[in-house]
């Protein structure tokens, strides 16, 4: 689980995130929507310790976040992000294994999970000796999130997953980690800016605009019960699109 | 941090350890003109015959690098003109009689020998067909012709007593005049691109070119006797003084114009040219060792690779961490950055005189000097290399819980591997080109011949270091490309399938 109460961050002047409360619930999916620079993806930073916060409380799985305990936190965390931020000297197998090996895993422990994640992401088996440069956007990505699950972490965070594949493949991903997501049961959280995305993976769903929270909720209430103009506006902009 | 100035100290205290002389041995310098050359081997050989241990340590570079390495210790003796101690080295003390010059060269630990006979002084000289032709005879003459080309050593053009105060003591029209190299003067005068130029009284070239000397007819240069400057505070050298003394008046102008002729015209060594001197004058059989090409060959390709080896290596211990830290700390960084390529703007020569208030002469400060010319290219690499990293690719790694020590060793050094590999490599060939510039200041190592050879106008000679060094830089670059292969990671190396 993943607590935030009364966050509040500034860059110089600017108020990123404002007064910002919210929960990530163990073993459901919450997905974080709004436009670019509403502040979601410093959300993101500041639950792994990349950005700090300047006002309130951030607790992973009941602990408030400190720089003491944040390599331990972190090791609890899965990341992807947008363009996977793979390793590029780094074989697929490697990228996946490298945090394994730091912690003195067993050659066979690590070829096991390494199976298991293969078998769970779909990835082709011929790919794990592959450079980055040597593959797809779609199966990077599915490498990005097995290098992210390859611990075994409680709670996976996605930063725009999808954001830069072509829509085909973003299709064939995106019915994957659902899969996946359901499978693991782990608490999920997503950072995307399009809205079909958010319905489809999100049991919450959380509107950010300007630093705050507008209206966060299921699918349901805020497809049917927008609260202000804003939400109304954003939610027809995006139908307008399809 | 900490390592850092460790790793700095030690060398450093390795390095001066290398350079500690030898307590018995007399060290005797020679500036890097054929005459001075001579007279520090004749006083060498002559040394050992009396069975006292001389090195020479010949051509080591202008008058300003003798007398520091003199101050230093670094040598022990070595050969200079009367007129260069009071005009150059002594210029803001007034000096006018000999005991004036004893007593002032002592306040600097300094003693002076007896002349050794003949005066060596600053003459201008001509053809001698064209001289006749247009009547001159003395320097006044050329007061009448303004037209004539000069050209002057640039030590002449620099000189307290040389082409200024000659001007405005003789009054001298002419405008055309430019710094050369002594030695392409007599070329210039012999191809008739100059008409006039300065030279010394012992040149052998004045036979050889068939020049007409002008006669200084206000007397405006000063006496250039030769003597032994030496240091005082050595009960070695003191011990040693009855031989320091040994050429009292002995050796004549034309005997000095012969054994230059010996060595510049007849191309004999400057130690047979010794050998002969000493045979013929006092009877004396000196030995010295034989300089076949191979073994000049072998001697010169250690010292180099010494001199390139032990700097870059220095340098790479060092640049490595600084680049990194320079990426780290932005403002520091800059001002590191900032630093090093100030450094890389001295002119290496420049340089390599700064090095010997430090280190002497000889390897260190060669080595000093080269290293400093290296950091540039690595310090900069690393902080690029380090720079190219994505912010994803950092944050990846720092959210997977990696240290950052191992964040370091895993991600960034590898990431970063080719850029430092090429900034290694720029600064390998950098080197091996700068390092032929240690011979002026007693390095060796391939720049020996070269300067020899541009001494002696020696082609052969010129190539025998030029060719080993230019083949040296190519390998260099080959091993370097060799060792990207091996140490840049595999992913790094290979191109992108798909677009």
């Amino acid at each position: 689980m993943i607590e935030l109460r009364n966050v509040t961050k500034y860059f110089n002047q600017d108020r990123a995130l404002d007064n910002i409360s919210l929960t990530a619930e163990t073993g459901k999916t919450t997905v974080i929507i709004g436009q670019s620079g509403c502040g979601k993806s410093t959300l993101l930073r500041i639950i792994t310790g990349l950005t700090k916060h300047d006002n309130g409380s951030v607790k992973v799985e009941g602990n408030e976040i400190t720089d003491k305990n944040i390599s331990e936190i972190r090791r609890k965390i899965g990341f992807v992000i947008q363009e996977g931020g793979l390793f590029p000297h780094l074989s697929a197998r490697k990228n996946i294994s490298l945090m394994a090996e730091y912690l003195k895993w067993s050659e066979s422990k690590i070829s096991n999970r390494i199976k298991e994640l293969v078998t769970l992401t779909k990835f082709p088996n011929e790919g794990l000796t592959k450079y980055p440069v040597q593959l797809s956007g779609g199966q990077r990505q599915r490498v990005s999130l097995m290098r992210a699950l390859m611990l075994d972490p409680h709670i996976l965070l996605l930063d725009e997953p999808l954001g830069a594949l072509d829509p085909l493949i973003r299709y064939d991903l995106q019915t994957d980690l659902k899969e996946i997501f359901q499978k693991l049961n782990k608490t999920v959280v997503m950072v995307t800016h399009d809205l079909s995305e958010a319905v489809y993976f999100g049991e919450k769903i959380i509107l950010m605009n300007n630093g705050k929270i507008v209206q966060s909720g299921n699918s349901i209430e805020l497809l049917d019960k927008p609260k202000n103009d804003f939400v109304e506006k954003f939610i027809n902009a995006q139908r307008s699109l399809r | 941090m900490m390592r850092l100035v460790i790793i700095s100290i030690s060398i450093i205290l390795i390095a001066n350890a290398c350079s500690s002389k030898n307590t018995n041995q007399i060290v005797i310098g020679s500036k890097k003109f054929t005459e001075s050359v001579i007279l520090g081997e004749v006083l060498t050989q002559y040394m050992n015959s009396k069975d006292f241990k001389a090195e020479h340590k010949s051509q080591l570079g202008g008058t300003r690098i003798l007398w520091s390495a003199l101050l230093k210790g670094e040598i022990d003796i070595y050969p200079d003109y009367t007129g260069t101690i009071i005009q150059e080295i002594l210029s803001n003390k007034q000096i006018n009689t000999w005991d004036e010059l004893r007593s002032t060269l002592a306040d600097f630990n300094v003693g002076i020998s007896e002349p050794v006979g003949f005066n060596n002084t600053y003459a201008i000289g001509m053809n001698k067909q064209l001289a006749s032709k247009l009547g001159i005879s003395k320097i006044s003459d050329l007061k009448n012709h303004p037209d004539l080309i000069i050209g002057f050593t640039n030590e002449f053009m620099d000189r307290s007593d040389g082409w200024s105060s000659l001007r405005s003591a003789y009054n001298l029209p002419h405008q055309n005049v430019s710094g050369i190299d002594h030695d392409l003067a007599y070329k210039g005068l012999a191809e008739n691109s100059l008409d006039v130029i300065d030279l010394y009284s012992t040149d052998a070239e004045i036979d050889y070119y068939d020049l007409a000397v002008l006669e200084d007819d206000l007397n405006h240069f000063s006496e250039y006797r030769a003597v032994y400057l030496y240091r005082i505070d050595s009960e070695l050298i003191e011990s040693s003084i009855d031989c320091i003394n040994g050429f009292h008046n002995e050796i004549s102008e034309e005997e000095i114009r012969g054994l230059n002729k010996l060595v510049k015209i007849d191309k004999e060594s400057e130690k047979s040219a010794a050998s002969k001197y000493l045979l013929n004058k006092f009877g004396i059989r000196s030995s010295f060792e034989k300089e076949t090409f191979s073994s000049r060959l072998i001697k010169n390709t250690y010292d180099h690779l010494l001199l390139v080896s032990v700097s870059l290596f220095a340098a790479i211990l060092i640049s490595i961490p600084l680049g990194i830290f320079s990426y780290r700390k932005e403002r520091l960084g800059k001002i590191i950055l900032g630093s090093v390529g100030v450094i890389q703007t001295i002119p290496s020569l420049a340089l390599l005189v700064f090095m010997i208030p430090f280190f002497g002469i000889g390897e260190v400060p060669a080595i000093a000097a080269l290293f400093l010319y290296s950091l540039l290219p690595i310090v900069r690499n690393t902080y690029l290399g380090f720079q190219d990293i994505s912010i994803q690719v950092r944050e990846s790694a720092m959210v997977l819980g990696l240290s950052k020590r191992a964040i370091l060793k895993k991600v960034e050094l590898p990431i970063a591997s080719r850029s430092i590999l090429s900034g290694i490599k720029t600064s390998a060939v950098i080197n091996v080109g700068t390092a032929t510039l240690g011979a002026l200041i007693g390095a060796g190592g391939y720049g020996q011949p070269i300067l020899t050879g541009i001494r002696l106008d020696n082609i052969s000679l010129i190539l025998e270091g030029a060719v080993p060094a230019a083949i040296l830089a190519l390998f260099v670059q080959g091993i370097f490309d060799l060792f990207e292969k091996i140490i840049v990671p595999k992913g790094l190396q290979i191109k992108a399938e798909t677009s």
